[in-house]
């Protein structure tokens, strides 16, 4: 099923602090120290692109999820969004995502 | 000059009255004792290392002693004093000498951190440091000891002192206390090796300290790369086995291996990914200190 305007969530995410991020990249997966934290987290690329593209500026899931598929032949279904706002959460109890209201 | 150029009257004075300034590595020490055996032992196992001339600034102020007390006459102990400050109860006077060593351990863990300090052994050989991380038990000091005592050039038992600006591995070559089984070990491995008395009843266990070789007494000046990172594993009967593991892997037990990577922040952080990227990384899983020895000789040479 491809995600319905309807459907999009008004609660967008934003990264805590880009400049606090610092990256390192080993394959697929990435090294990250959060200096505001002191944090360091070992987190797969796909956790890294999403971050990623939250460092351009703050966007919704659905958002979030649209632009993770372009590029891709695939459609954007509604299982793919559920499970980036899941990561969300995730990325949020690790204190590197914060929520923000559009 | 080297302690060794000292007469033994000379040194005790200066232990006894402002000091010995002691060269070990990077670090001087002042060292203060009134402690006979102490300063028989320092003198055996220090003796190929520089003594400074006062006024010289110590990065840290040691004194071995006596308490006072009841204590002085009826079952003697020995207090061990960093900056003044005592961090440890005090051991039964004849343990003066590990007192010492791992009173001074303690004080470069709790303050080296212009250094990236690993809980490691360091050797090198043809110009690359071999970084053996590694909590106790794992081996770690026996396989440096044994390292040693084929050739390669000992920088550490217990720190890897990395530098946060290059990146190169800083010598820090003192006595290796090799501790129960491994003291035999070493003897049959080593039977040319000087090794020192037995320390019975410390609290871990029967200690005796190995000779730094004087080459690598006389090199502790000259940093340099690191080249391998190998986290040993003895397990008696184990047959041998280097298994590469991946960055992260590393990375995680690196991190987790070091005394300050939380205390520097970004630098620790950068020091780490740094020396990851430098380095081919291996487990090493071993019984026989022979094939182990092979098998990261074959390592360097490759």
């Amino acid at each position: 099923m491809e995600v319905s305007q309807q459907a999009q969530s008004t609660t967008g995410w934003k990264i805590l602090e880009e400049d606090a991020l610092h990256w390192e990249k080993w394959g697929e997966q990435y090294a990250l120290y959060d200096a505001l934290s002191g944090e360091t987290h070992l987190l797969p690329e796909f956790s890294a692109r999403v971050l990623q593209q939250l460092s351009v500026h703050p966007r919704t899931a659905d958002v979030l999820a649209r632009a993770l598929c372009e590029g891709s032949d695939e459609t954007c279904e509604q299982a793919f969004v559920e499970h980036v706002s899941q990561l969300l959460v995730q990325l949020q109890a690790a204190g590197l995502t914060e929520k923000v209201q559009s | 000059m080297m302690l060794a150029g000292l007469t033994g009257d000379e040194c005790r004075q200066r232990l006894a009255n402002r000091g010995l300034l002691l060269k070990t590595g990077p670090f001087t020490v002042r060292v203060r004792s009134d402690i006979e055996g102490f300063t028989r032992l320092l003198r055996q196992f220090y003796g190929q290392f520089p003594v400074m001339e006062t006024p010289a600034v110590a990065d840290f102020h040691v004194r071995v002693l006596r308490p006072g007390g009841i204590r002085r006459w009826w079952r003697p102990q020995v207090q061990f004093l960093l900056d003044g400050q005592s961090p440890f109860q005090p051991f039964q006077l004849s343990h003066a000498f590990p007192l010492f060593e791992w009173g001074l351990n303690w004080g470069i863990a709790m303050q080296a951190h212009q250094y990236l300090m690993l809980h490691s052994a360091a050797v090198e050989r043809a110009g690359k440091v071999l970084i053996l991380p590694a909590w106790p038990g794992c081996g770690k000091s026996t396989l440096c000891a044994a390292l040693v005592s084929r050739g390669w050039r000992l920088f550490s038992d217990e720190f890897g002192l990395v530098r946060i600006d290059d990146g190169q591995l800083v010598p820090l070559p003192r006595p290796t206390p090799l501790k129960n089984k491994s003291i035999d070990v070493i003897r049959d491995f080593a039977p040319d090796a000087t090794i020192g008395p037995a320390f019975h009843g410390t609290r871990k266990g029967t200690v005796a300290h190995l000779q730094t070789p004087d080459a690598s007494a006389a090199q502790a000046h000259i940093p340099a790369l690191p080249g391998w990172l190998v986290f040993p594993r003895y397990r008696a009967g184990a047959t041998l086995q280097l298994k590469p593991i991946d960055k992260p892997q590393a990375f995680l037990k690196l991190a987790n291996n070091s005394f300050n990577y939380r205390l520097l922040g970004l630098q620790g952080f950068q020091a780490v990914t740094r020396l990851v990227r430098q380095c081919d990384r291996y487990i090493l899983s071993y019984s026989d200190l022979d094939e182990a020895i092979d098998t990261l000789n074959q390592l360097a040479d490759a």
